[in-house]
C-alpha cells in the first residue's frame, strides 16, 4: 500500500515562552516490510533541526528555539509504501509457554513491567479469561487477547490522559488506543510472551478504524517462528497494509511523537491533524529527507507585556 | 597517652600484635610520646581553628543538630609504606581500566553479556543502566574520569575492595585540606618523613578534563556542575572549582543552542566543551531524563550524543558501581584484561539470586545488607548489631525487591589510634584512593582515610557521623 501521511502539530501557549528544546519522533521505521520513500519536516518557528537515532532505532529530531514565541508548528509529510501481507497467527506453530532459550537477552526489556503498564490483581484476573494451558497456540492466545479487550473496555476519549497507566482502563472499562495498548502489552507480559509498543499512523480501510485522525497506537508480540507481529487491540485487528509504524518502545513513554521543555508560566495546548491518503503511483520529486521552515514569527527582544514577563521569569527562578 | 591501648582482636595499621610499633611508624609514636598530651591537645585546636576558618564544611542531612558541619579532623596520620602503596596503585589501575572498558563494551558490543560472564538481566535489571547511551560514543572511549575506590583491610591487615564509586565520588578536597593543616599543625614531623605529595591533584584533575575536549576546541572551556549551595559536597564542588581556575555553574547558568553547550556570563553565552558535573544522571536533562529536575540542562543530551560537549563522569557509569554487579568486577578484569584482579574483593551474596537470597535471609544477624544503587552509609543493615524488628522489615524489603540488595559477611575493618578525650583508642578506619583517568591512569597517592569515630563503630561515612585523617604515602626509601 502506498501511503503519504500529513502529521500537523500545533503547540500554542498562553503567554510567551522561551528556550524551547523540542524532540520528536514522527518518521516513519525503515523497515523490512515498510519502506519510506520521503520524509519532509517543517517547523515554525524557524530554527535547525538535527537527527540521531535513539537506542531502539527511531530517529529523533531536535531544535531549540531561543527567542520569545507563543506558537509552533510542526509538519510533518512523508510517503511510505508498505508490503505486509495479512497475516494469520493462529497458523502460527509456537506454542505457550514460550521456552525461556527461545529469544535471547535482548528481549528483557519487552517482558518487564514498568511506567503504565503495571502488574496487579486486576490483570491477572484478565489474564485468567485467555486460559492459557500448556500447549495453547501462542497465535490463538494474541486473538483471544484482542477479542478479550474488546469485548470487555469501550472505546472512549476524555476519560484517561497520555499518563495514565492501565489500572485506569482496567477500572474504568474505558480508553484509547494508547490504554488498549497497554493493556494489550500487559496481558501478553503476564503470561511471559515479550511485547513491545509501536507508535504511528493507520489509513481507514474499514467502517471502524480508530485512531486515523491521530497519531494511532498498538503492540507487537514476538513469536519464536515469525518474529515480531502487530495487533491492533483498539481495532480488534492483526496489523497489515494500511498501518504505518513510526516509533517502537517498551511502552508510550520511549516514543512520544514530541515531548519539549520550554521557560516561562504559560499553560500550552497541543492540536494534532493527521492525514492519510493512498496514492496511485510514487508522486514524483521526492526528496528522502526535507527540512524547511514556516514562517512563524518570535520576538528577539520587546513585545508587549514583555516586562511583566520578566518579572515572572525572575520569581520563577527565586522559587527554585 | 597509648597506656590503655588495645588491639580489640583487630588489625592494627601502628602497632604489631607484639605492641612494638611498625617499623614506619616509629617515628610518628615517639614523638607523640614524648610530646604528651597537652602538647598534642594544643595541636589540635590549632587544627580546629585552621578548618573552621577555612569554612571545611560537608552537610548532614536529617540532624537536628543543623545540617552544616565542620568534618571532623583525626589528627594522628595514617602512613603507608611505599611497597603497600605501590600493590594497591597496580590494583587501582588495573580495575578502572576494566571498569572502563566494561561500560563501553555494554554500551556497545555487550560481548562480555552474550559470552555469559555477567548474567543479562543484572544489566538490564540496574536503575543506572542507561539505555540512552546505547551507541553514544564518548570522546576517546573514557567513561569513568574520576573514581573513587573504597578500600578496607582485615584482621590479617589484606586490603580489599568495599565498593567502587565510578558517578561522582566526593571528598577529595578534605584530602587536599586535611594535608595543608597537617603541614600547619605538625611541620617539622611531617618533613621528618619523606611524604608523597598530593597537591597536584587539580592540576591533574583538569589535564584529565581537557584531555576529553571534543577535537573543535584549540583551549578547551571547561566547567564544573553543581546541584547548588544546598548540596552535600557545595563545598568540594567549589573548591575544586577554585583550584582548577573554572568556573562553577548551577544547571540554569547554562543553555543549549544548535547542539552545543553554553554558559551565560556578562559577556554574553560561552560555549562550554567538558562539564565536570557534580549531578545525578536522572537530574542531568529534564527533556531525557527525569522531566522534572530543576537542576539539569534541557538538551544536554543532545549535545552531548552530538560529540560537542564531554561530560565527566560519562552517563550511565552507575552500571559499573552497582552493588550487584561489584562481586563480577574481578570477572571483568580476566574478560577484559585476561588477568587475575590484584585488589580482592569481599564475597558477596547476589539477593537476585535465588540460592544467594534464601542464604542471606537465613542469616540476616551475620551479614551487612546493602541497596545496591544507595551511597553514603544509607539504605544498610548491619545485621549483628540490628534489632530483631529492624532485621525483619529489611528481610520483608529483600523480598520485595531482591534485585535491589546484596549482602556480604561482616568484615573486620582495620584499627588506627585516634584521640578520645586524654589518651590513645582504637577507631575502625577505610581508604578512598582517588583514581583520575586521562591521558594515563594517576592514582593519588593515598586519598581519604575516614574514621569511624564512635566506638566498635563499622560505618566510616561521613554522612554517617564519620571523620578523616590525612593519608600519607612514602616515598621508596623510608626514614627511620
Amino acid at each position: 500500500m502506498l501511503l503519504k501521511i500529513t502529521h500537523q502539530t500545533d503547540l500554542r501557549y498562553s503567554d510567551m515562552i522561551s528556550e524551547s528544546i523540542m524532540e520528536l519522533r514522527m518518521v516513519p521505521r525503515q523497515e523490512q516490510d515498510q519502506h519510506r520513500l520521503s520524509f519532509d519536516l517543517a517547523i515554525g518557528p524557524p530554527t535547525s533541526v538535527s537527527s540521531y537515532f535513539d537506542w531502539l532505532g527511531n530517529t529523533v529530531h531536535t531544535f531549540s528555539v531561543n527567542g520569545f514565541h507563543n506558537r509552533i508548528r510542526i509538519l510533518a509529510t512523508s510517503v511510505v509504501e508498505t508490503d505486509r501481507p495479512h497475516k494469520q497467527p493462529e497458523r502460527f506453530r509456537d506454542q505457550w509457554p514460550i521456552a525461556p532459550d527461545a529469544y535471547d537477552y535482548t528481549v528483557y526489556d519487552y517482558l518487564q513491567f514498568g511506567g503504565p503498564i503495571v502488574d496487579g490483581p486486576k490483570l491477572r484476573e484478565l489474564a485468567q479469561y485467555l486460559e492459557p494451558g500448556q500447549g495453547t497456540s501462542l497465535g490463538e492466545l494474541a486473538l483471544r487477547m484482542l477479542y478479550l479487550i474488546d469485548d470487555k473496555f469501550t472505546y472512549k476519549k476524555g476519560i484517561t490522559t497520555s499518563a495514565s497507566p492501565i489500572t485506569e482502563i482496567l477500572e474504568t472499562g474505558f480508553g484509547v488506543c494508547q490504554d488498549f495498548t497497554h493493556l494489550m502489552i500487559g496481558l501478553a507480559r503476564a503470561l511471559r510472551i515479550p511485547a513491545r509498543y509501536v507508535s504511528g499512523f493507520i489509513h481507514p480501510v474499514s467502517e471502524r478504524s480508530r485512531g486515523y485522525a491521530q497519531t494511532h497506537a498498538w503492540c507487537e508480540l514476538l513469536f519464536p517462528s515469525a518474529g515480531w507481529v502487530g495487533f491492533d487491540a483498539a481495532n480488534r485487528a492483526v496489523v497489515a497494509g494500511q498501518f504505518v509504524k513510526v516509533g517502537i518502545g517498551r511502552d508510550f513513554r520511549d516514543v512520544p511523537p514530541n515531548r519539549g521543555v520550554y521557560r516561562g508560566n504559560a499553560t500550552e495546548i497541543i492540536d494534532v491533524t493527521v492525514k492519510t491518503a493512498e496514492l496511485a503511483a510514487i508522486p514524483t520529486e521526492l526528496a528522502a529527507e526535507r527540512l524547511q521552515s514556516l514562517d512563524i514569527p518570535t520576538y528577539a527582544s520587546g513585545y508587549p507585556g514583555q516586562r511583566e514577563f520578566a518579572n515572572q521569569q525572575q520569581e520563577h527562578q527565586q522559587q527554585q | 597517652m597509648f597506656k590503655n591501648y588495645e588491639a580489640n582482636g583487630l588489625f592494627d595499621e601502628v602497632f604489631s600484635p607484639s605492641g612494638q610499633p611498625r617499623p614506619h611508624y616509629a617515628p610518628l609514636v615517639n614523638r607523640l610520646k614524648a610530646a604528651g598530651y597537652p602538647a598534642f591537645e594544643r595541636r589540635r585546636r590549632m587544627s580546629d581553628v585552621l578548618f573552621r576558618n577555612q569554612g571545611i564544611t560537608f552537610t548532614v542531612y536529617n540532624d537536628a543538630r543543623g545540617v552544616e558541619k565542620i568534618f571532623p579532623f583525626d589528627l594522628v596520620p595514617r602512613i603507608v609504606p611505599a611497597d603497600e602503596w605501590d600493590a594497591i596503585e597496580h590494583g587501582l589501575i588495573q580495575r578502572i581500566t576494566a571498569l572502563n572498558l566494561f561500560c563501553q563494551d555494554i554500551y556497545h558490543g555487550q560481548h562480555i553479556l552474550k559470552e555469559r560472564v555477567i548474567p543479562p538481566e543484572l544489566i538490564y535489571g540496574a536503575k543506572m543502566f542507561r539505555r540512552e547511551m546505547f551507541g553514544v560514543n564518548v570522546q576517546r572511549d573514557i567513561y569513568i574520569h574520576i573514581c573513587g575506590t573504597d578500600l578496607i583491610r582485615d584482621k590479617e591487615g589484606r586490603y580489599y575492595v568495599l565498593e567502587d564509586n565510578a558517578r561522582t565520588p566526593s571528598g577529595v578536597s578534605y584530602v587536599l585540606e586535611n594535608r595543608v593543616v597537617m603541614k600547619r599543625v605538625f611541620p617539622s614531623l611531617f618533613s621528618e618523613y619523606r611524604v608523597r605529595a598530593i597537591e597536584d591533584y587539580p592540576y591533574n584533575l583538569l589535564q584529565c578534563l581537557k584531555h576529553v575536549s571534543p577535537h573543535h576546541a584549540d583551549e578547551p572551556s571547561v566547567a564544573i556542575l553543581t546541584p547548588g549551595v544546598y548540596n552535600s559536597a557545595y563545598f568540594e564542588h567549589s573548591f575544586l572549582a577554585r583550584q582548577m581556575g573554572i568556573e562553577l555553574v548551577e544547571g540554569r547558568d547554562l543553555l543549549v543552542d544548535k547542539g552545543f553547550l553554553y554558559m551565560r556570563t556578562t559577556a554574553g553565552l560561552r560555549r562550554v566543551d567538558v562539564l565536570y558535573r557534580r549531578v545525578d544522571d536522572d537530574f542531568l536533562d529534564p527533556l531525557c531524563f527525569r522531566p522534572d529536575s530543576a537542576l539539569g540542562v534541557p538538551g544536554l543530551m543532545n549535545a552531548y550524543r552530538c560529540g560537542n560537549l564531554a561530560l565527566a563522569n560519562a552517563v550511565g557509569t552507575g552500571v559499573a558501581d552497582d552493588k550487584a554487579i561489584y562481586p563480577f568486577v574481578p570477572d571483568m578484569i580476566k574478560f577484559y584484561l585476561g588477568q587475575d584482579a590484584i585488589l580482592p574483593n569481599i564475597p558477596t551474596y547476589i539477593c537476585a539470586r535465588e540460592a544467594d537470597r534464601q542464604y542471606v535471609l537465613e542469616h540476616l544477624h551475620e551479614l551487612v545488607v546493602k541497596s545496591t544503587n544507595e551511597s553514603g552509609g544509607y539504605g544498610m543493615l548491619m545485621g549483628h548489631q540490628a534489632a530483631q524488628q529492624e532485621r525483619e522489615e529489611f528481610a520483608a524489603k529483600i523480598k520485595d525487591d531482591p534485585r535491589n540488595f546484596i549482602a556480604q559477611p561482616v568484615v573486620q575493618l582495620s584499627q588506627h589510634p585516634s584521640l578520645v578525650e586524654d589518651h590513645f583508642e582504637g577507631r575502625r578506619v577505610d581508604l578512598r584512593p582517588y583514581i583520575l583517568y586521562g591521558q594515563k591512569v594517576i592514582v593519588m597517592p593515598g586519598g581519604l582515610t575516614r574514621v569511624a569515630l564512635r566506638s566498635g563503630s563499622l560505618v566510616v561515612n561521613s554522612s554517617q557521623g564519620g571523620g578523616s585523617k590525612d593519608t600519607w604515602v612514602l616515598e621508596e626509601e623510608m626514614v627511620g
